[in-house]
């Protein structure tokens, strides 16, 4: 009850166990919010008992921005093809009376820009986790 | 068997003498051995349920990886080393939940 009462007033503060910040950590992995996860972690400090399972779940976040980074790629690979033929098929005269050509591409090139925004922020978190040293 | 019998008064007195040991090596000592005691019991479950977060948040990585229906157990290992390059505690740990897995399917 006191953790549900002082846990989130007190949580920018960083006066909190480790194991508090460890639990919310998990949390916003499960939801694959990894920036929350990253700012979370970088708070918890404590006992040197928790240092393992702290490594633990440092290891984790970074293990998870790998699945997703991987998924982008995978995303990004595909919708530039996609980007490709579109441009290359979308001159030919039978392509010209298809619905709004034009809109398909564009609605592709901006999904890829921001495929693309969501693998360099998960980049930028991997290496901000590689760097961070525990106190 | 023999029936256990709970007394009241023997635990009332058993609470009372240990309250006045508590007292006493409080005095002597100056050390609070109830609340240490309490501090002990309280870090241990809380390293209990934090392990059991850790471990229900490895096989849910684990399960999140991208695998092809098609892909055998060698090449599900070589996706996990890519993936745990630099990360040697969490890779152990995948490879462990993979053969208690296999194990079980075995048995």
């Amino acid at each position: 009850m006191l953790k549900r009462l002082l846990g989130k007033p007190l949580e920018n503060t960083g006066a909190l166990p480790t194991r508090y910040y460890l639990h919310e950590v998990l949390k916003s992995l499960d939801q694959d919010n990894i920036g929350e996860a990253v700012k979370l972690l970088r708070m918890s400090k404590g006992a040197l008992i928790d240092k393992s399972r702290w490594e633990m779940v440092r290891q984790q976040i970074i293990f998870r921005c790998r699945v997703l980074r991987d998924r982008h790629r995978k995303r990004i690979c595909f919708l530039e093809k996609k980007i490709k033929e579109h441009k290359k098929h979308g001159k030919l005269p039978w392509r010209w009376f298809q619905k709004r050509p034009v809109e398909k591409l564009a609605q592709y090139e901006k999904t890829l820009a921001l495929e693309k925004q969501a693998q360099d922020l998960l980049e930028k978190y991997e290496g901000e986790l590689k760097t961070i040293v525990r106190e | 068997m023999e029936e256990k019998k709970l007394s009241l008064p023997g635990a009332l007195v058993g609470a009372l003498v240990g309250f006045g040991a508590e007292i006493a090596i409080r005095e002597m000592t100056g050390l609070d051995v109830i609340e240490g005691l309490l501090e002990i019991i309280g870090a241990g479950f809380g390293l209990i349920r934090i392990d059991k977060r850790i471990y229900e948040s490895t096989v849910k990585l684990l399960k999140g990886i991208d695998i092809q229906p098609d892909d055998d157990y060698q090449q599900i290992l070589r996706r996990i080393d890519e993936l745990t390059v630099d990360l040697p505690e969490l890779r152990e740990n995948f490879l462990r939940l993979m053969e208690a897995g296999v194990r079980a399917k075995n048995a």
